[in-house]
């Protein structure tokens, strides 16, 4: 069986997806419309998508996350790990919700997940190369692109290519890791206030 | 410096663009990435003393919707 995962950081944590979890994936990957044209298309049937995650739910290798903010324990986001083969993974199924600012931590989160749980070597990313706001993102987080992985994937009838993003062990923990948790730690003093403003 | 020009020169700053592309871009999405959002976020709360509600946070996807949101604060 699986290994359940959870990890908690400054203001979010991960926590594997539950069958009922459905409508919210559903809700958050078609939120955006500007931003569905690079994710594979979702179908908004609740039935069709428990029943992916209930065949899911029990695949090897494969971890899929909800994003949570731990004040409020809502979900605001989605993350996940896949493709695991010697000691390598590919991450994505990234989709945060608009309102939230769960992106930089959500990505500290799945790299401790992938470096410190499932003792990975290495995770990389593949974004359609239209895709320039999450290209962007990449290109200052790791700050160097490894390759492009020439028809990635089809969306719609269309073949995209996308570029790779590599980051080892190493290259987290001496690069990536004190920038992230420095904003993540910011954004979670933020969320404490945000909460007394809006929610109490 | 008014309202709008202390945006402009705020989102230059964070941004690397100069004003006069910020203007006559001001309606296009996809100007920053996440990263970027969060600077822009805590630089814009702290230059006009505001918190902005998550639907304000949800809403600030142009250079425009800036512009309005900090206009109304």
């Amino acid at each position: 069986m699986k290994e359940r995962i959870i990890v908690s950081g400054f203001g979010y944590r991960l926590r594997p997806v539950e069958v009922t979890d459905a409508q919210f994936i559903i809700d958050t990957r078609l939120e955006d419309a500007g931003r569905n044209c690079f994710i594979h298309p979702i179908s908004p049937d609740v039935a069709e998508q428990e029943a992916w995650l209930k065949a899911h739910v029990d695949v090897e290798d494969d971890y899929y996350f909800v994003v949570e903010n731990l004040i409020t324990g809502e979900p605001e986001g989605l993350i996940g790990i896949y493709h695991r083969k010697d000691g390598v993974a590919e991450w994505g199924r990234w989709v945060i919700r608009k309102s939230s600012l769960a992106a930089v931590e959500s990505v500290d989160l799945m790299y401790q997940v992938a470096f410190e749980y499932l003792k990975l070597n290495e995770v990389y990313s593949a974004t359609l190369c239209q895709n320039k706001a999450v290209l962007s993102f990449h290109d200052n987080m790791v700050k160097k692109r490894t390759g492009i992985i020439k028809n990635y994937t089809v969306i719609n009838g269309i073949t995209y290519n996308a570029v790779k993003h590599s980051v080892n062990k190493q290259y987290y923990y001496e690069y990536i890791r004190s920038e992230l948790q420095s904003k993540a730690l910011r954004i979670s003093e933020r969320n404490k206030k945000v909460n007394k403003l809006f929610h109490e | 410096m008014n309202k709008e020009e202390q945006v402009y020169s705020l989102l230059s700053d964070i941004l690397g663009k100069d004003a006069e592309y910020l203007k006559s871009h001001a309606a296009e999405t996809g100007l920053w990435d996440s990263l970027k959002r969060i600077e822009l976020v805590f630089a814009l709360e702290e230059q006009f003393e505001v918190t902005f509600s998550p639907a304000q946070i949800a809403e600030l996807k142009t250079v425009q919707n800036i512009l309005d949101i900090v206009g109304k604060a």
